[in-house]
Order: C-alpha cells, then structure tokens, then sequence
C-alpha cells in the first residue's frame, strides 16, 4: 500500500480544482436542461373569439391581444381572413363561401406595421369593424389571424405559428333566428355491447343569426339514478348543423338505462323523446352463455341419470 | 332598603338597556353591511408553441436514393371549452422545397390517400392521422428510402385538419414528421420551404 502525502499548497489546489470541475459539471448541466426547456417559436392570441354588433352604416371597435412567451422574438403578422365552417363537424375554413359577403373586409387593422414581439412580451392590436350602409341584418364572420413569421436558419422546413381571433358579427336589424333539435344520422344503438357509448345531439340553425347553444345530455337508471351528464356549449352559425357529441365511458356491465337530451335553440330549449338504451357487456355476454351451457349440461346429465335409474328399476322388476 | 331597591330598579333598568344596545349595535352593523359580488369574466384564450424555429432535413444522397425524415411537436393549449382545430398549410404559394434556382417537389400523395416517398420529393405525416396509420414514425437521416406514407402540405387556401378537439387543452402535443426522400440527380444547396399550423378555437 502506498500513500502519499502532499503539501497543503498542493491539498488546496487539488480542492479548489475539483470544486471548480463540480461547479463547471453542474452549470453545465442546468444549462443544458434550461435550453431543453426552453420554449420554441411562441404566440398566443386572446381572446380567441369576440362578439361584435353594429348597425348597417355604423362601425364598432374592438381589441386582441398578442403574448410571445417564448424567447424567440419575432415579427408578428397580422390579417383578416373570411371564416365559415364546413359539415356537421363544424371544420373551420378560412376563405370566402361563395355567394355569401366578405365581412373580413370590413375589418380594418389600427396598426399598418407588423408588430415585433420581444420574448415575453405583450401587443395590444385595435381594429375596427365597418359594417357598410345598406348591409342586411344578420349573422357575418371573419377571423383575425396573428402570425409568428420567422427567417429560414437552415436546410428545410420553417414553421409559422397563426392563431385566431374569430369575429362573430351582429349586423342590427330584424332577424330572424330559428333552428331545431335533430337526432344525428348515426345515433346511439339501442343495444350497445362496448364499453364505451357515442352519445350525442343535431342543432340546425335556419335563421340568419349565429346563437350559443347549450346541449345536455343525460343518461339516468330506470330508478332515475343519473349515470352521466354532460352540458355543451356550441356557437351554431346560420344555415348550418353542428353535431355536438360525447363519449360515455366505462359502462355498467349490463342494464337498461333512459337516454334525454334537450338544447337551448334560440333562447328555447327543445327535446328529443328519451330513447331507452340496452347494455350488456361482452363478458356478460358470455358468463350467461356458460351458465346457460352449464345448466344444459345438468339437465342433460340429470336426465341420463334418471333414465338409467329408471331402466335399473325395469330391469329389476323384470 | 326602600332606596336598595331604587337602586337595584335603576340597576336592572341600566342593565336591560346596555343589553338593548349591545344587541342593537350588530343588528345596526349588519343591516348596515352591503353584499359584494365577486363576478370574473375570462376572455377565451389560444396559444401555439412549435419545438423547432426550422426543421432540418440534411441528407447526403447516393445513386439509389436516400430518406431523411425530422419532426417538429406542435403545442396547442385553449381554455376553451369546445376545444381547438390545428391545420396544416403551405405559407406561400410555393410548394416545393427550392433552393435558388432547383427545386425538390412536394409528394403526389394526400392527407386521405398518403404514398411511399419516392426520390427527389418531399411530405409530411401525423401518425394516426387519414390515410398515414398508426406509425409510429421514428426519424432517419440519410436511410434507404422506406415504406412510410407521406402527403404534400396543402395549399393555403385548403389546409388539412391535423387535430380537432372538443374541450379545453393544456400543452396537446402533435407531432409532425417531414421527410425528404432524394439522390445524386438532385442539385446540392440549402433546400427551404415555409409551413404554417392554425389553430382556430371551436
């Protein structure tokens, strides 16, 4: 065995030395872990939605608001695109249907330049919505979009953030707002042997208004225990149907349940009839198929014994 | 004793009304107090946060061809509570990734009906998404071309629907794989196209 003995000189060097390593190891590491965190290219809009109202020939204004929270700065861009929905999913499409105005034109940004947002800074945007004279009364939509627009750094795909603020347009005046509850196309099946259920409600606008709907749906015992209970809340634009739909997970194994559903439609709630709904779970399914097989085979079995008792007996007597 | 009992009546008054008072004064206090209501109004929120600033697709292509596929994590987060919508588009009218004068087109495949890469194109896939299945898709750099499907990113006007959601979301992650699928015939140089996601609250 050897051992060495230094000098303290050389007994605090070596100290500070592997202190110094320690300290470089850990700033390493804490570095590396803060880039990893590090966010990328990062925009939030807010809101993300607005009501406005106006009257033909009269504008309103109004504000959003622009967050970069990462720690990337940007230049932010701004514009105002047409908005309608597709389907009864209620896809978003940001281009003009045709025949109908194009109310992102009305639109008109308080800012010609497009805004820098430093990391983690804040942009406060004014427009202003000029509804044109003689404009119909009624429901008219655009979105306001705000867009991370970076510089391509290297060989391949660069990424733009964009999110939107979708503009909900009153244009005053007399309208008409109507609409119905309708049992979707494919509704839920009266047996049901998953485990999980689809549930869910049709609301058709006809008038010439948007409305916010509230859906419920209810699924109760026949001893009028509630199971599950969901309540939506859907923007429903004029001449569409927006399917509004929920997952019932993890069912009982077996039973018959009551279905309700009602929804606010134009300030008037409307029902659908209560549909019963029968569920039996697979493995149900097949215990009462194996109970149903056993008790066969007892039968069978019993049966067997007894005719043999029987010609014992016979035989016996003879 | 006479005058004790004066004194006890006086007492007894003085009491009863002290004990009036003190009743009174929270009877007063509280009649005096005003309700407060508390009312908070949340505005409706969306935010879009992408991991990579570019995504590189490098490759060092041979005479057969050779694939290179990168991701990129789109996050969505929304207090909305019918959810969000994230699209895919293409930022210009450009599809192809160019570089100066070349250019590498973008695949012949669709979001519905996605196809194997073939040389000198380029796509995207969302494992689980369309036509692309399940994946799951894991990066490469400079591999033999595979049979991964990929799409063309859509035009502008017509972006595909990566994510449709139907309730509130913090941080949803969906991640976005490009490739880039070329060999010797393609010209050498920095290769650059733009994408854009959009996410619309519900």
């Amino acid at each position: 065995m050897i051992t060495q003995y230094r000098s303290p000189t050389v007994l605090q060097l070596i100290r500070i030395t592997t202190a110094f390593l320690i300290g470089a190891i850990l700033v390493i590491l804490f570095a590396a872990q803060t880039h990893a965190e590090t966010p990328g290219l990062s925009i939030t809009m807010s809101p993300s939605s607005t009501e406005l109202h106006a009257k033909p020939g009269e504008s309103a204004t109004g504000t959003f608001t622009i967050v970069n929270q990462g720690t990337s700065s940007y230049p932010a861009l701004l514009t105002v695109a047409p908005y309608h929905v597709e389907g009864v999913a209620y896809d978003p499409q940001f281009t003009l249907l045709p025949g109908t105005t194009d109310a992102a034109s009305w639109v008109k940004l308080n800012t010609t330049e497009s805004p820098t947002l430093g990391s983690n800074s804040t942009t406060t945007v004014t427009y202003t919505l000029n509804v044109p004279a003689g404009t119909a009364p009624g429901g008219y939509y655009a979105v306001i979009f705000a867009e991370t627009n970076p510089t391509p750094n290297d060989s391949g795909i660069t990424p733009h953030n964009r999110v939107g603020n979708i503009l909900y347009i009153t244009v005053d005046g007399t309208i008409e707002q109507k609409g119905t509850l309708k049992t979707p196309s494919s509704d839920t099946p009266g047996i049901i042997f998953g485990t999980n259920a689809d549930l869910g409600v049709l609301v058709s606008n006809n008038g010439g208004l948007h409305f916010v709907t509230t859906a419920n749906i209810k699924v109760k015992s026949l001893f009028g225990r509630t199971l599950f209970a969901g309540e939506f809340e859907r923007y429903i634009l004029p001449q569409t149907e927006r399917l509004i739909t929920t997952s019932w997970n993890n069912l009982p194994p077996i039973g018959i349940y009551t279905l309700s559903r009602d929804a606010t439609i134009a300030g008037k709630v409307q029902s659908l009839p209560d549909r019963y709904i029968v569920i039996v779970q697979p493995w149900v399914l097949a215990f009462i198929a194996v109970i149903i097989i056993l008790l066969g085979a007892l039968a069978i079995s019993s049966r067997r014994k007894k005719v043999s008792k029987e010609k014992e007996t016979s035989d016996a007597s003879v | 004793m006479l005058y004790s009992l004066k004194l006890n009546k006086k007492l007894i008054a003085g009491s009863a009304l002290s004990l009036i008072a003190l009743l009174a004064v929270p009877v007063t206090a509280s009649a005096l107090t005003t309700g407060t209501t508390i009312s908070s109004s949340l505005s409706p929120v969306i935010s879009l946060l992408t991991s990579n600033g570019t995504v590189s697709l490098n490759a060092i292509p041979s005479g057969s061809g050779v694939q290179t596929i990168a991701s990129d994590t789109v996050t969505v987060s929304t207090n909305n509570s019918a959810g969000y919508t994230l699209k895919l588009g293409e930022t210009t009218a450009s599809s192809s990734l160019v570089s100066g004068g070349d250019s590498i087109v973008a695949s012949t495949g669709t979001q519905t009906s996605p196809i194997a890469q073939t040389a000198n194109s380029w796509g995207y896939r969302v494992d689980g998404v369309g036509g692309f299945g399940a994946g799951t898709t894991s990066a490469a750099s400079s591999q033999a071309i595979g049979a991964v499907k990929f799409a063309a990113v859509p035009a502008t006007a017509s972006p595909d629907t990566l994510v449709t959601t139907s309730t509130t979301a913090s941080n949803a992650t969906t991640t976005v794989w490009y490739g880039l699928a070329v060999n010797t015939t393609a010209a050498n140089g920095t290769y650059t196209n733009s994408v854009t996601y959009t996410a619309t609250t519900n």
